[in-house]
């Protein structure tokens, strides 16, 4: 009797012993994850008006969303850059007690939903907040405004960036900088031409997976930014408006959802994840 | 005044690592001893890798370390470091990597890479600046980690187990390598090995450590041909035997060892009755007898074999006094050897030395 | 290495979008008015010589008629740039400037949430009313004819949450008449109910006259008697806080002048109280 190849196969094809291990009754479930995951995105493509996407696309409302995100999401990112490879270093290069809750501090932003990270951001520079009021009195005003944005972005992405960096950092070892500092480099040296080269592909993975998750930033910024024509107005929030509270405008917040599923795709070909550890 | 003197110590878990050194400049000195007997230790103490608890540190006229002082800072120290893993900079190429000493001292990039190439010319790796590490063999990996480690001039060289890493046919290569290469550039070294080779090749002056503690100190040579401790004995291939001096006769003396046997052998200088000595000797002078001698030579010892191991020219034989004996295979089936078996040892005393310990 | 190289593309690309949109786009276009003039700060003094920017946060019932007395009072006062207004419901705008939010003119959809901030705003002017209307699918398919009609099984109605304005009203409506709704969803603002009703994901909801009105056919309203006992009144304040004061009040001007009634009424929007 012939023996049944696995679903996916062409029949006659040999059965790799890897799938032959897998037992029959995963592969619904299995099946079904991926239909999860692709279906509704299907959906939504098919949804789209091919021939009023250029228009929707370059529509002003979509314009000025897609500028206000990548301008926001480049701030952001750049932000956190320069305060997450310093608190990715220091991390990977502690332990004991303290290490421990600075990483639960900073996974914290990771688990809140954003919305409540939006609550307590109002709750600091808020005209009613703690740091706010002080703020406020001398005219400095952060809430509502297209910085608002920034701060609020920053927030959530910053630990994608720490944390995956802090991994990169910890494989890697503190070995070589042994090295280079019997070599006679002193810190910054050992920093600049050792240890920041030697975790590129990670930095270039974590950076990108920061500007995503920047890009994509919704909940902190509803509350913290608000949802202002050309200040304020990112691309998610674009879409919610535009889909859920505006009769005519229901293209233009499909036609941006087209645009951050390119993004993604685009990202995930920067990044193109590994089947194991991924950053090396 | 020694060019390098350290009384560093550091207080270990099981014991304290205290090994004081006294270094000539161009002085290449060899620590050996068991596994886990501080020889790293003391190597990491010397480079600033690790903090001591007390004692201090001087190297070429600077104090580097001393005690209430703030330590002079590893990069600052001048003291070069190589290990069994070469650990080249993966993401440099060679020229690279061996110009990172001279540029992080100041030189510009253009003559660090000529000095670099230089170096990589005198360690037989003309052409290869280029490469990167992971395009190299182990063995060139390890020349460009010497070329490293000598590019930028260090008043003191540590290797710890250099060779450990190497295959059959390469170690011998980059030993030879290193003898001239240490030699031309008279570079101070510490050398950490396990290989008594190594230190019969390379070292001026062996220094055995045990426990943390130095057991066995001196010229290569004599270290080797006269240990003062077992282990320094145990790599040289030879038996010891420590006790006190019992008696004299013509020309020999007798020891009672430790384990209580008699040793008798010829003395190398004076010694007094009660004088602590050593008596040494080769495995290949024992002869092994399944039964107690007639005509009882002097050094007779009954023992039982505790092991049987492959050696050089057949099979040592370890037995329970602590003297291990190298028979031929054939005549271990003669006898019919075998763990546990009772023999009689003999050797003749003009075979066996005895110094003052 | 592959994978810089291709990082160095993908920001070129971003740097690339950057640069197109930044040139195609202006600051203070609009997604749906017609006639936006040149950006801020243009030209000379047209008429009042009134300058500087403008921003107005006004209730999501008001978008059709605020959008077209912006566009008339941008046209009148080339000098000022009137920012896009923002739409949401009143309580949402509430909470924003009392978070901080930097605005002019607010206007709300009914007296209870303009209260809230009645310290940070000049004295309120009254400047229209609206009413309640049930919005159903074209046609009436489900035959809804009264308050009551909404608690029938098989009706899914979708409400405005209790504290935007339109919420508040059609609770007060809903009490009146004695009917217990569970509605399938509480929206933000009473647009987004709307949109709802309109895309079929819901049968019934309570919106304005005006929303209606404005949908262009895409639900039709139905009137019943609880609606007159829960009118809102919208009132309109210029903020204390206001960067351009002069103009703030020159916008509220517009929208009490009979220009400004005319075009209110036009959409359903009934008078204010005296």
């Amino acid at each position: 009797m012939r023996a049944t190849s696995p679903p996916g196969h062409a029949a006659g094809t040999r059965t790799s012993p890897a799938a032959a291990a897998v037992p029959r009754s995963l592969y619904l479930p299995a099946v079904i994850g991926v239909g999860l995951l692709v279906l509704p995105l299907l959906a939504l493509l098919l949804k789209i008006d091919w021939a009023e996407l250029p228009e929707a696309i370059t529509s002003p409302a979509a314009l000025n969303a897609l500028k206000l995100s990548l301008i926001t999401g480049v701030a952001a990112t750049l932000a956190c850059l320069v305060l997450g490879i310093p608190l990715a270093l220091v991390l990977a290069r502690s332990s004991g007690q303290w290490s421990r809750v600075l990483r639960a501090l900073v996974t914290l932003p990771l688990v809140l939903p954003p919305m409540v990270g939006g609550i307590a951001l109002l709750y600091l520079f808020g005209r009613q907040g703690k740091l706010g009021g002080y703020l406020f009195a001398l005219g400095i005003r952060i809430p509502f405004t297209t910085v608002a944005v920034v701060i609020a972005q920053t927030f959530v992405a910053l630990p994608f960036l720490v944390l995956s960096l802090e991994g990169s950092l910890r494989t890697a070892g503190t070995r070589y900088e042994t090295v280079a500092a019997t070599l006679g480099a002193g810190r910054w040296t050992v920093f600049r031409r050792i240890t920041l080269p030697l975790v590129g592909p990670g930095l270039l993975a974590a950076t990108v997976l920061c500007f995503a998750r920047a890009l994509g930033e919704f909940g902190a910024t509803a509350l913290f930014a608000g949802n202002a024509f050309g200040v304020t107005r990112t691309m998610p929030l674009a879409i919610y408006i535009y889909f859920t509270a505006s009769l005519e405008d229901q293209q233009t917040a499909i036609a941006l959802s087209f645009l951050l599923i390119v993004v993604a795709a685009a990202i995930l070909l920067v990044l193109r994840p590994r089947p194991a550890e991924g950053i090396r | 005044m020694s060019y390098l003197r350290s009384d560093l110590a550091v207080q270990r878990s099981e014991f304290t690592v205290d090994v004081p050194l006294a270094v000539e400049r161009g002085e290449v000195v060899a620590l050996l001893g068991p596994n886990g007997a501080g020889k790293s230790t003391v190597l990491h103490l010397l480079a600033g890798l690790l903090g001591p608890t007390s004692g201090s540190l001087e190297l070429a006229g600077r104090v580097l370390s001393a005690p209430g002082a703030r330590p002079v800072p590893v990069p600052e120290r001048r003291i070069g470091l190589m290990s069994q893993d070469p650990l080249l900079f993966p993401h440099l190429s060679a020229g690279d990597n061996v110009a990172f000493g001279p540029r992080s001292r100041g030189m510009g990039k253009a003559n660090a890479r000529v000095a670099a190439a230089e170096e990589l010319a005198r360690m037989g790796l003309d052409g290869m600046a280029d490469r990167k590490p992971v395009q190299l063999s182990g063995g060139q990996r390890q020349r460009v980690a010497l070329a490293r480690a000598l590019a930028a001039d260090p008043d003191l060289l540590l290797l710890d187990e250099p060779l450990g890493a190497l295959d059959v046919q390469t170690a011998p290569e980059i030993r030879q390598l290193l003898r001239t290469r240490l030699a031309a550039a008279g570079t101070t070294t510490v050398l950490v090995t396990h290989d008594v080779l190594d230190a019969a090749v390379l070292a001026d002056r062996i220094v055995v450590i045990d426990r943390g503690a130095m057991v066995d100190e001196g010229p290569a040579t004599r270290v080797l041909s006269a240990p003062r401790s077992p282990f320094s004995a145990h790599i040289a291939g030879v038996n010891l035997l420590v006790g006190d001096v019992v008696g004299s006769g013509e020309g020999t003396v007798t020891v009672r060892s430790g384990n209580e046997i008699l040793v008798t052998g010829v003395a190398i200088s004076g010694l007094a009755t009660g004088a602590a000595a050593a008596a040494v000797f080769r495995p290949s002078a024992v002869a092994v007898y399944p039964a107690e001698v007639a005509g009882s030579p002097r050094n007779h010892w009954p023992a039982t074999v505790v092991g049987l191991e492959p050696a050089a020219d057949g099979v040592r034989v370890r037995t329970s006094v602590g003297v291990a004996a190298d028979l031929t295979p054939a005549a271990i089936a003669e006898l019919g050897l075998t763990i546990g078996a009772r023999v009689h040892l003999a050797v003749k005393a003009t075979e066996i030395r005895i110094h003052p310990h | 290495m592959r994978q810089g190289r291709l990082f160095v593309s993908f920001a070129a690309v971003i740097a690339a979008a950057m640069a197109l949109v930044g040139c195609s786009s202006d600051d203070s276009g609009g997604a749906t008015s017609s006639t936006t003039s040149a950006s801020a700060g243009a030209s000379s003094g047209g008429s009042g010589g009134l300058s500087g920017e403008l921003t107005i946060f006004a209730a999501a019932s008001l978008k059709e008629g605020f959008d077209e007395l912006r566009d008339q009072f941008q046209t009148a006062n080339p000098g000022v740039a009137v920012k896009e207004i923002t739409y949401d419901g009143s309580s949402a705008l509430v909470t924003q400037i009392q978070g901080g939010a930097q605005v002019d003119v607010f206007a709300s959809a009914d007296t209870k949430n303009m209260d809230k901030i009645t310290d940070m705003v000049q004295t309120p002017t009254e400047f229209a009313t609206n009413t309640l209307q049930i919005a159903v699918a074209p046609g009436n398919p489900k035959g809804i004819s009264d308050l009551a009609g909404l608690a029938e099984p098989g009706v899914t109605v979708v409400l405005c949450a209790a504290e935007v304005p339109c919420g508040s009203a059609a609770h007060t409506a809903l009490d009146k008449a004695g009917v217990t709704v569970t509605p399938v969803s509480e929206e933000q603002n009473v647009t987004a109910v709307l949109t709802k009703v309109a895309s079929g994901d819901a049968d019934a909801g309570l919106v304005y006259r005006t929303d209606v009105k404005s949908s262009g056919g895409k639900v039709d309203g139905i009137d019943f008697p609880e609606a007159a006992d829960a009118v809102n009144h919208y009132p309109i304040a210029v903020l204390k806080q206001a960067k351009n004061p002069a103009a703030a009040q020159a916008f509220i001007d517009l929208v009490t002048s009979d220009a400004g009634q005319a075009v209110l009424a036009d959409l359903g929007f009934g008078k204010p109280a005296a």
